[in-house]
């Protein structure tokens, strides 16, 4: 039971709360415990408990929480319920305290992995919000009981099968089960920083005037990930009042047709490129690693061209996991948007 | 017309692309603060698109020669460091415009290059004249501006100013200079900086008192009783700011503007909105309701003082008087201590305690409010200890804030001692705070005045000091206090909260 793994150390479920205390009280006085939320990451497959510890290891440098890790495997026969105590430590930013992040991880197999509620939740640090990072689809345990205690809900359509499904499933748990959690997608964070740039473009009135004539948007994005096209899409789309005429066709303030292609990529960044083209407009959005992390925008209006560099932000899963919770707020531009994305995929 | 891509990515007033002229380019203030505060704007990819830099100043240099000045500075300075290729972008858009502050050719000239950048960039005419440069080129600079016709709006666009403290260093000076600033731009296009605002912090108090419930209903005299506000310095004349230094002094140089800002946050009544006019309203009352401390009260009520030679983090030091530029016979005080009132019905009979001083035994400013001692019942009735519940502001450093209570000691007998609630910026925010100046930048961009001082606050606060200088400056002046460099200040200043039975709070 004290073997020390990749996970921490292994302790009983019901020593959890004193095998923490233990903890801290082995550790010197240079050491602060940190934690401003609960941050809890649900997975259902193989392997998910060592990766995201390493995730969580990332997410701390900024966000300190206590972390509950899941992995639920409702494979039926015995079941199991074991834990895991360790933390992620940083120095602060004074450069004398270490921060310290507590992690508390969980294996739940057979019947054991349906009881996510009364084993983890009863974990939680009590006063500091719950953001839940399911991964994956949204299974049966996604249901009343345990999504009322969320306050932030992370999930990736990236990885989704039926997406359509999967959206009625959290559209139903808004609608008829009075869900109050704010729901994150992370295909809506992997295209933050080019709508950033989308805006910096139209910032000027010149530009402005140029909307209605938008005819064509060209994106390039890595394969696996037209959902992050599709929801910037769907943005400029409902931004600019454009009408839905068939899955990805729309028409613009002129009632002309908005062509829009989606090229993919092997490899690379998720999205990596996005071009406007108007009647006196062009906007070339690209990231440009070879200076550093950034998005080079480019605006020709007219005769004019400009340029400027802007952030393009990372893409690992605790870099957009960081986006979201810096920015806060009830995510009502995304909840803006889904409809007419849902729409697009045909739903 | 407005940007539909705007809607939510920006939770604050959108900045507006312009040109930002900074009078007074070549100074330290340009080159460690503003210049810094617009590259990491950049790098943070909130700078408005086109937005360009003109540096006006004396001495000759072309534009190459003073962005790689300003380079130089900014990577040594930037709290993001410096990328290469965002540093080309940003400094392409820099330039620099020799020209003395009284010749009116000069700004002519200047007129003409600003229309030339719009024309080129076919921005809207913005401008944002930053005047940096030392006080005395004020009234020179604002009147170019105005001769030449830059102070005045042009068609779609707009001009602005920000001007650096000093706002003067007296009632009548500052009147004067705000007639020549009003006589220039209208006071909605005046910014009076005041970095203190700038920190979030400072911003922090406001959201303190007025986003949670529980402190208003116990912020008055009912509940209070005193307030003291530290601003305590372990540096003396370094850099050769001695002359400077001691043309103004601690009440004029740090009083007068950052720690009465403080105080009107602290003790101002719940702006009816969040509107720059309606939050600086009632900063506005504040000052308007400090009950003057003048003649005989002054010696009484205030203590002024000069550091003697000691010793600062194991490192002996001069005394005042003997520092760089500075008199030897100097009567400018290097430290300040006042305990004076407001006279509202939120605070009546509240005291509160402010001191200012340099070479103190360590760096840090806080607000402490100290709230009156409970029943001397039940757990209180023998205590013989101060059982007094003290809520700590600490501005910097290590930003955060405190609630010192009493608990039960662990044991079979009833103990009490005091312990700490403790938030601490550093722990709690990963990420690091846009500096000052970045924040004040965007602002005066977006045209949202909230954190920059107006006309009547000014003048209302060197009403304040006025008084005071007078009777230092007067027939019979209160003496000189000193204090051994290193300590915590004259024992006179301990004695202002003495007589009442209270005490500095240990920082």
């Amino acid at each position: 039971m004290s073997e020390v793994t990749a996970l921490g150390k292994e302790v009983e479920i019901g020593k959890i709360a004193s095998g923490l205390r233990e903890f801290w009280d082995a550790e010197d006085a240079g050491t602060t415990r940190a934690s401003l939320i609960n941050f809890a990451v649900y997975s259902e497959r193989d392997g998910a408990l060592e990766r995201n510890t390493d995730v969580i290891s990332e997410l701390t440098r900024e966000h300190a929480c206590r972390a509950l890790l899941i992995s639920a495997r409702p494979t039926g026969g015995q079941s199991s319920a074991r834990a895991w105590i360790t933390a992620h430590c940083q120095l602060g930013r004074d450069g004398k305290k270490s921060l310290c992040s507590e992690q508390i991880a969980f294996s739940l197999e057979g019947p054991a992995s349906r009881m996510v509620r009364n084993i983890v939740f009863a974990h939680l640090e009590s006063d500091l919000p719950l953001v839940l990072w399911w991964q994956g689809e949204l299974s049966e345990n996604f249901e009343p009981h345990l999504y009322s205690m969320i306050d932030r809900l992370l999930v990736d359509s990236s990885e989704w099968s039926d997406p359509c499904s999967q959206f009625r499933i959290l559209a139903a748990a808004e609608t008829e089960n009075h869900a109050r959690f704010v729901p994150h997608d992370m295909s809506w964070t992997r295209s933050f920083y080019f709508r950033r740039a989308v805006a910096a473009a139209f910032d000027k009135p010149a530009a402005q005037a140029c909307v209605d004539g938008l005819s064509r948007i060209r994106l390039t994005v890595r394969e696996g990930h037209t959902m992050a096209a599709g929801q910037l899409v769907a943005w400029m789309a409902v931004q600019l009042g454009w009408t839905h005429d068939g899955l990805w066709g729309f028409r613009n303030g002129n009632g002309d047709p908005v062509k829009v292609e989606v090229t993919t990529h092997p490899v690379g960044p998720t999205v990596s490129g996005l071009d406007l083209v108007g009647e006196t407009i062009r906007i070339s959005i690209a990231r440009d690693d070879t200076v550093g992390r950034f998005l080079r925008l480019r605006v020709t209006l007219g005769d004019r061209e400009s340029e400027r560099l802007l952030p393009a932000g990372g893409d690992s899963k605790a870099q957009l996991i960081n986006i979201q919770l810096m920015r806060g707020g009830n995510n009502s531009l995304f909840r803006k948007t889904l409809p007419m994305f849902r729409r697009m995929l045909g739903c | 017309m407005s940007n539909p891509f705007r809607e939510s990515l920006l939770s604050r007033q959108a900045p507006e692309t312009c040109t930002v002229v900074i009078f007074g380019a070549t100074g330290d203030l340009t080159h460690r603060k503003l210049i810094p505060a617009l590259y990491n704007l950049a790098e943070d990819g909130d700078l408005p698109p086109g937005l360009r830099v003109i540096g006006f100043a004396r001495r000759e240099k072309s534009d190459e020669a003073f962005r790689d000045e300003l380079e130089k500075i900014c990577r040594e300075v930037s709290r993001q460091g410096v990328n290469d290729a965002l540093w080309k972008n940003f400094s392409e858009r820099v330039f620099y415009h020799q020209s003395e502050f009284q010749d009116e050719a000069g700004y002519r000239a200047l007129g003409a290059r600003l229309d030339t950048i719009d024309a080129e960039s076919g921005s809207k005419p913005n401008r944002l004249y930053y005047v940096a440069s030392a006080p005395e080129y004020f009234d020179d600079i604002l009147l170019n501006l105005k001769k030449a016709g830059l102070s005045e709006a042009k068609p779609e666009g707009w001009s602005r100013v920000i001007v650096e403290k000093p706002f003067g260093k007296d009632l009548k000076s500052a009147r004067a200079l705000n007639e020549v600033v009003n006589g220039t731009f209208q006071e909605k296009d005046t910014y009076r900086i005041d970095h203190y605002l700038g920190k979030e912090t400072a911003q922090n108090i406001m959201v303190l008192r007025f986003a949670n419930a529980i402190f208003e209903p116990l912020w008055n005299s009912d509940h209070i009783d005193h307030v003291q506000i530290t601003c305590a310095e372990d540096l003396g004349m370094e850099g050769g700011r001695g002359g400077y230094y001691d043309s103004s002094g601690a009440l004029r140089d740090m009083v007068q503007n950052h720690l009465l800002q403080l105080l009107a946050l602290v003790a101002m009544e719940p702006p009816t909105d969040l509107s720059a006019d309606g939050v600086r309203d009632e900063k506005v009352k504040v000052f308007r309701s400090l009950r003057p401390i003048r003649g005989e009260d002054v010696a009484k009520y205030v203590v002024r003082g000069q550091y003697t030679a000691g010793s600062i983090k194991n490192r002996e030091v001069v005394g005042y008087r003997q520092e760089d530029r500075v008199n030897p016979q100097s009567q400018t005080e290097a430290y300040v201590a006042l305990n004076f009132f407001i006279d509202t019905w939120r605070w009546s009979n509240v005291p509160f305690y402010l001191r200012m001083g340099k070479r103190l035994a360590k760096k840090g400013t806080e607000i402490s409010v100290h709230f009156k001692n409970p029943p001397q019942v039940l757990f209180n009735r023998e205590s013989g200890q101060d059982d007094r519940n003290v809520l700590v502001m600490r501005i910097q450093p290590d930003e955060g804030i405190s609630l010192r209570m009493l608990s039960k000691l662990p044991g079979a007998a009833l103990k009490m001692e005091a312990v700490k609630m403790d938030f601490h910026y550093s722990t709690s925010f990963g990420k690091a705070s846009p500096e000052a100046y970045e924040r004040l930048l965007l602002d005066a961009m977006a045209g949202d005045a909230t954190l920059f001082a107006r006309r009547d606050e000014v003048e209302n606060a060197w009403k304040f000091i006025d008084d005071i200088e007078n009777a230092w400056h007067g027939g019979t002046p209160p003496p000189m206090a000193e204090y051994p460099a290193g300590s915590w200040g004259p024992p006179e200043a301990d004695e202002l909260l003495a007589r009442s039975g209270r005490v500095w709070r240990r920082l």
